[in-house]
């Protein structure tokens, strides 16, 4: 086991790594940055000459590129292009709590959705509710979280005027927001646990349970819910995936004032500082969590760590 | 007869189909497997997919990047004049605006024609104090199926167009990403030692990094562009496959046709290409058909932020992302678009399940 832990602790570790180069590589290709802070025909070569030197652009790429790491290891990502002063690691922790309450929020949604959902439709296998649980998982995985955040605005923040549209608030603003999030992983959870609830009903434990006298709800709910949800485990990663995505986008739907607002913000002014930032944070996030989860699993699950 | 007589190709699928006599036989067949097709997913998605994008030009009756700009937010052509009733506040008489009256509520003057008045014969100027009918949001165009948007462009017309796009974007990128991952993953699971070892690390990187910021990254420094869609979506799906395909091949090279082949001296190459391969097309097309709606919802999703896609083209993402503004008023710029995804994207999800249930029980629980 530890020596799994390590393995895959060193994994994640590369992977960001990885993720840095990629994003250090990508805003160094694409020309100098220079040209975009400095007033184009105006700026002298010795102006340009001084800025470099202060973003210490005039060193050779590589050794750019371990100064970068070096600080991002720091938590110094330098300062914004956009917003002259600001930290871009600062503009970032400012922007977390909110982003963190709406995936929280999106998270119980869905998991008291979702479980429960997916508990019952395979219970009933077949059944009216088996169908009706189908049509929600398919829906949710077909309908773009944008055009369901557009249309929820409209209907409940234009037409009834029972919500507001944007910006951040009380829980009356989390709800569209957190719901738009919620549904494409309602879907996914009720899909997981649906199938790994069959899979545990038809084992002989159940049977026996059965056979012994215990009632049915218990069988379900108790007996093969804890045995169900090792299985869904595995797609953990997908989920965290898609609320990350779902995060960016929704954020921009609703104009909330998390991180993924403030990525796309960065990737219309060309605020690589802050984006560099985001992209950085949000993928150690993204790469932790599924450390987490694969180590959870394997603990769990012995099969895994040998394999 | 000629066509009886004819070698056969050493394919295997053709083999199969050789068993029965003759090319009526083969014919037969594939419309017996046709027939077969679950209606309500094939017919939705050659409704709103296919046959939009191959006739594109036949069906838009507009050009999909320019519009009219007399004609701008114009709504669905079933929705009628928006009238209101309004008290004659005021005549102007200065000069060259003889013929305006002032109303409650409005900004503008009126000009007399315009508003038509209770009661009173046409052209016949109203007195002040009138209760007047005038059209506060004029009512859709027969020309203008759907409406207009902002720029005064069809949005019927970019939506029929748009098809094309998303479905070329989406099959060229699930063709590259499968084509690299079925090749990774056969030599993964064939050669297994350091090929594997390697193979299966990149593919968990690849796993393990989120494709919205990399998305982002791409964005900001190429700016929007088809390429973009198509790197991210490979750099992401192209591990799904290799997974999927090296477990496959691993169970496939204990056979005993692989052996078998191995004594009658096939090279390696030849024991991949058609001995392992052709065994491995049914999960390649259930896979592909089961990411395809997911890509183009990540291709809407990426062109929605301004990441994929770039305007004036007519993707699906950017029309929805165009309405986000005028929802207020013009519900139909981003209502219709995001339909038509809803539509595509669940006709390929059902026909996916569809086809894993047919072709690939094994894969039921991926």
């Amino acid at each position: 086991m530890q020596r799994f832990i390590i393995f895959r602790a060193g994994q994640a570790i590369i992977a960001v790594l990885l993720v840095s180069i990629i994003v250090f590589m990508l805003s160094n290709i694409t020309g100098d940055p220079t040209s975009v802070m400095l007033p184009m025909g105006e700026a002298t070569p010795e102006d340009i000459a001084a800025l470099k030197e202060k973003w210490g652009l005039d060193k050779p790429l590589h050794m750019r590129y371990l100064v970068f790491l070096g600080n991002a290891v720091q938590g110094d990502f330098g300062e914004s292009y956009a917003f002259g002063g600001q930290t871009a690691m600062g503009m970032v922790m400012d922007r977390f709590p909110a982003t963190l309450q709406l995936g929280g929020l999106a998270m119980l949604i869905a998991v008291v959705l979702g479980v429960p959902l997916g508990v019952i439709t395979a219970a009933k296998k077949d059944g009216w509710l088996d169908y009706q649980g189908k049509a929600v998982a398919f829906l949710g995985q077909s309908v773009p979280s944008f055009w369901l955040g557009i249309m929820l605005l409209w209907l409940f923040a234009v037409q009834l005027g029972w919500l507001p549209s944007s910006g951040k608030g009380g829980l009356s603003h989390m709800i569209m927001p957190a719901f738009t999030l919620g549904f494409f992983q309602v879907a996914a959870l009720l899909r997981l646990i649906r199938s790994s609830m069959l899979d545990v009903l038809d084992t002989e434990f159940v049977k026996l349970a059965r056979i012994k006298g215990v009632p049915e709800w218990k069988v379900v709910w108790k007996h093969c819910l804890r045995n169900a949800f090792i299985a869904p485990l595995t797609y953990f990663a997908i989920i965290i995936g898609g609320l990350f995505t779902g995060t960016v986008i929704v954020e921009t739907v609703f104009s909330w004032p998390g991180v993924g607002q403030l990525a796309v913000g960065a990737v219309r002014g060309r605020d690589f500082q802050v984006l560099q930032a985001v992209v950085i944070i949000g993928s150690s996030i993204y790469i932790f969590a599924n450390l987490v989860v694969d180590i959870l699993y394997a603990y769990l699950d012995p099969r895994i760590r040998y394999t | 007869m000629a066509i009886t007589t004819a070698p056969v190709p050493a394919s295997p699928v053709s083999e199969e189909a050789a068993v029965r006599p003759g090319a009526l036989g083969k014919i037969r067949h594939w419309i017996a497997e046709v027939r077969r097709l679950p209606l309500f997913p094939v017919t939705m998605l050659l409704v709103f997919l296919i046959v939009p994008a191959l006739f594109s030009e036949l069906i838009a009756p507009h050009n999909p990047r320019r519009g009219d700009l007399d004609d701008r937010l114009v709504p669905p052509a079933w929705s009628g004049d928006v009238v209101s009733t309004r008290t004659v506040v005021e005549r102007v008489n200065r000069e060259n605006r003889q013929n305006e009256i002032k109303l409650s509520d409005a900004e503008r003057t009126v000009r007399i024609g315009d508003a038509t008045v209770a009661g009173k014969a046409a052209g016949e100027a109203p007195a002040l104090g009138d209760q007047i009918q005038i059209v506060v949001k004029p009512g859709g165009q027969g020309k203008y199926l759907l409406g207009t948007d902002k720029n005064g462009m069809d949005i019927f017309s970019r939506i029929v167009h748009g098809a094309r796009l998303a479905l070329v974007v989406s099959m060229m990128a699930i063709f590259v990403s499968g084509l690299i991952g079925t090749v990774l993953g056969i030599l993964a699971g064939y050669y297994g030692g350091w090929v594997d070892t390697l193979v299966m690390r990149l593919v968990d990187m690849s796993l393990s990094i989120s494709l919205i910021l990399v998305a982002l990254v791409l964005a900001a420094t190429l700016g929007p562009r088809i390429e973009n869609v198509l790197i991210v979506v490979c750099l992401f799906l192209w591990s799904r496959y290799a997974r999927l395909i090296r477990g496959e091949t691993l169970a496939l090279k204990t056979q005993d046709f692989i052996s078998r082949a191995k004594v009658a001296g096939s090279s390696e190459i030849r024991i991949m290409l058609r001995h392992i391969f052709p065994n491995l097309v049914n999960t390649i097309i259930v896979l592909a058909t089961l990411q395809l709606g997911f890509v183009i919802l990540l291709e809407a999703g990426l062109s929605f932020l301004g990441a994929g896609i770039p305007r004036p083209n007519p993707a699906w993402g950017v029309m929805v992302a165009d309405g986000r503004e005028l929802i207020i008023d013009s519900w139909w710029v981003s209502f219709f678009p995001g339909l038509a995804i809803l539509f595509t994207v669940l006709s390929v999800n059902l026909l996916g399940d569809w086809l894993r249930d047919r072709l690939d029980p094994k894969q039921r629980n991926v």
